[in-house]
């Protein structure tokens, strides 16, 4: 059998939306950091 | 529950049930049974994916945990969005390019027949316990709560569950997720809107905030690096990451949810979302614990939210003690709820010095109720050593069942038994497929017609449903092990993790060199478990750590021994 590793796929459809998919988990991991931070100052603002 | 509450969740579980039976229609083959013909759009594989893994518990016991501990429990999905991308990249397009039915299917290719068992066997026996247990916890919180026989709310459950599941397969168990997840998101924003709406007049939203900060409850997030604290943002990224990568990448609960999607892309989408959507989620459902809480500053709450303990310590020799503790429940609740006013109305006139005196105050007021609470717990211990002294799950349903208008009690508890159910066809669906697919179809018959592995596959389903309503028939024997199986999920993950992550990165790897990894993988987070005092987040950290790090240091031993064989001019003999 093959080695079946990560760099042996491809398959990079174009996702629907932002045109690649770096910019969708971009959008993902930037959506978090906001939320924490968002989190955070909700805490203080009503300490 | 009134009449109309018991029509209204009536038909609330009879739409669920006919409603996967008819989206579920038409299975000719297993492909269709376990994959539902790789047909689903991403939107309905997202819910499904949320809907699995939010279960019963999740939405009974979460607002309870804002209730008692703050909303800090958040912090725990902070890593997952950050698993969502990577599982994206690497499992989603492999998985979808060998065509799998399983996860395990997959390590066979990659690495040889006893990973693949070692793997299976690891997965049916921590998720076999744990599909007991989505059937068992909901069944007893709610037999509790609607004062049924918890054989009765196991078998509505249970059986329920087992009609579309063998009828429909995935599909079924997707489009049912899909609708039960919106109806359950419905119930909790109504019960939100509820609680805030039986606020005393007087209290604004802000003040209703104000209240929970001052009595620590808006402790969302907590960057102190601790690896005893069970939750703060680094355990939560960490820790949650890896629990995340481990869950959504090798549990084929979850695994088989975006296997049925059309493409890799519409997998990515439902994996993204669930990125997008779930630290929000949480947030949403813990708030509404804490302003169950802030509720329950105005209007005098139970010493106890479990009712049936709470009549069993006051009808046994231990009464007179109950009774007291709830004289002093009482003063206090006064006391506490007086301070309150009195210090919203100091930060109405911005008196800082005055509020700032009163925060100390309410703080001790606070410790000193929960004191309270701790000996009513330690009474029914002593009561009854069987008993179950935390009442957390119980919070959020005593406000429904006690607060809610007429109707509505019947739609939360609806959701419930959605909760419930969701994540139950989820486990069975998953139980069933390993069966058939890593067990039957490659170890007993490996050629047979497509209508034989479709009948079993139903068999395998149906057996799976009858084993958890069993489980939950008999878990109440089985006393402290229950807690054991909750943990048994974070013993195995990191392990299941590092046998993935040597498959997915590391081409040199082979398959004797991983399985020796998660052998002493597993030994290393059994030993951290019984003689450390780590928090179980890290168990996935260390247990991934060890099997990648003996998988790699152990391949570079045979690929020495291999090099050196080579070398050789005359083969061995």
């Amino acid at each position: 059998m093959g080695q079946l590793n990560s760099d042996t796929v491809i398959n990079e459809e174009k996702p629907p939306i932002l045109g690649s998919w770096k910019k969708i988990y971009c959008v993902v991991l930037i959506n978090v950091t906001v939320l924490i931070i968002l989190f955070y100052f909700f805490s203080e603002a009503f300490k | 529950m009134k009449q109309l509450d018991w029509i209204v969740l009536a038909t609330t579980l009879l739409f669920i049930v006919l409603y996967g039976m008819w989206k579920g229609r038409g299975s000719r083959n297993i492909k269709s049974f376990l994959l539902a013909d790789r047909s689903m759009k991403w939107y309905t594989v997202a819910l499904a994916i949320m809907a699995t893994q939010a279960s019963a518990i999740t939405f009974t016991s979460t607002p309870g945990q804002a209730y008692t501990d703050g909303m800090r429990f958040v912090q725990f999905y902070f890593g997952l969005p950050i698993a969502m991308v990577i599982l994206c990249i690497t499992a989603v397009p492999i998985f979808h390019k060998l065509g799998v039915y399983t996860a395990y299917e997959y390590l066979e290719k990659r690495f040889d027949a006893k990973t693949r068992v070692l793997t299976t066997l690891i997965f049916l026996v921590s998720r076999g316990l744990a599909a007991g247990m989505t059937i068992y916890a909901p069944s007893l919180v709610l037999s509790v709560m609607l004062g049924m026989d918890i054989r009765i709310t196991s078998i509505i459950i249970g059986g329920l569950v087992i009609i579309y599941t063998t009828s429909g397969g995935v599909k079924a168990v997707n489009y049912t997720d899909f609708f039960q997840l919106i109806v359950v998101m419905a119930g909790m924003c109504i019960a939100l809107g509820v609680a805030l709406s039986l606020l005393p007049k007087e209290i604004s939203f802000t003040d209703a905030l104000s209240v929970s900060a001052v009595m620590g409850k808006l402790n969302t997030v907590d960057f102190t690096l601790d690896f005893s604290n069970r939750y703060n943002v680094w355990s939560g990224i960490i820790g949650g990451m890896f629990v995340a990568l481990a869950y959504f990448g090798t549990d084929q609960s979850q695994v088989q949810r975006y296997l049925t999607s059309k493409s890799v892309t519409q997998s990515r989408l439902a994996l993204l979302f669930n990125g997008l959507a779930k630290v929000p989620m949480q947030f949403f459902i813990l708030f509404i614990g804490v302003m169950v809480f802030v509720f329950f500053q105005f209007v005098q709450p139970p010493l106890v939210f479990n009712p049936v303990e709470t009549a069993k310590v006051k009808s046994g020799e231990k009464a007179q003690d109950f009774f007291h503790l709830e004289e002093k429940q009482k003063t206090l609740f006064r006391e506490k709820s007086e301070q309150l006013r009195e210090y919203l109305q100091a930060r109405h006139q911005h008196d800082a010095v005055r509020a700032a005196e009163m925060k100390g105050e309410l703080q001790m007021l606070q410790h000193r109720y929960d004191d309270v609470r701790a000996e009513a717990s330690a009474l029914l211990a002593a009561n009854d050593p069987k008993s179950d002294t935390s009442d957390t799950n119980y919070i959020f349903l005593t406000f429904v069942l006690t607060y809610l208008p007429v109707g509505l009690v019947g739609l939360i508890f609806a959701c419930i038994f959605a909760a419930s159910m969701s994540s139950s066809s989820g486990e069975l669906s998953a139980l069933a497929t390993i069966s058939i697919i890593d067990i039957y179809k490659r170890f007993v018959k490996h050629e047979a017609s497509e209508k034989h592995y479709l009948v079993v596959s139903r068999i395998m389903m149906a057996l799976w449903g009858l084993y958890g309503i069993a489980f939950a028939q008999y878990a109440s024997k089985l006393g402290s092990l229950i807690e054991a199986v909750n943990i048994l999920g974070s013993l195995f993950y990191g392990t299941m993790l590092g046998i993935f992550l040597l498959a997915f990165y590391f081409k040199r790897v082979k398959g004797t060199a991983a399985f020796v990894g998660a052998l002493c993988g597993e030994i290393v987070v059994l030993y951290c478990f019984q003689c450390t005092s780590i928090a179980w987040l890290w168990y996935n950290v260390i247990g991934c750590f060890v099997v990648v790090g003996v998988g790699i240091i152990l391949s570079f031993f045979e690929m020495h021994k291999t090099s050196g064989r080579l070398a050789t001019p005359y083969p061995q003999q």
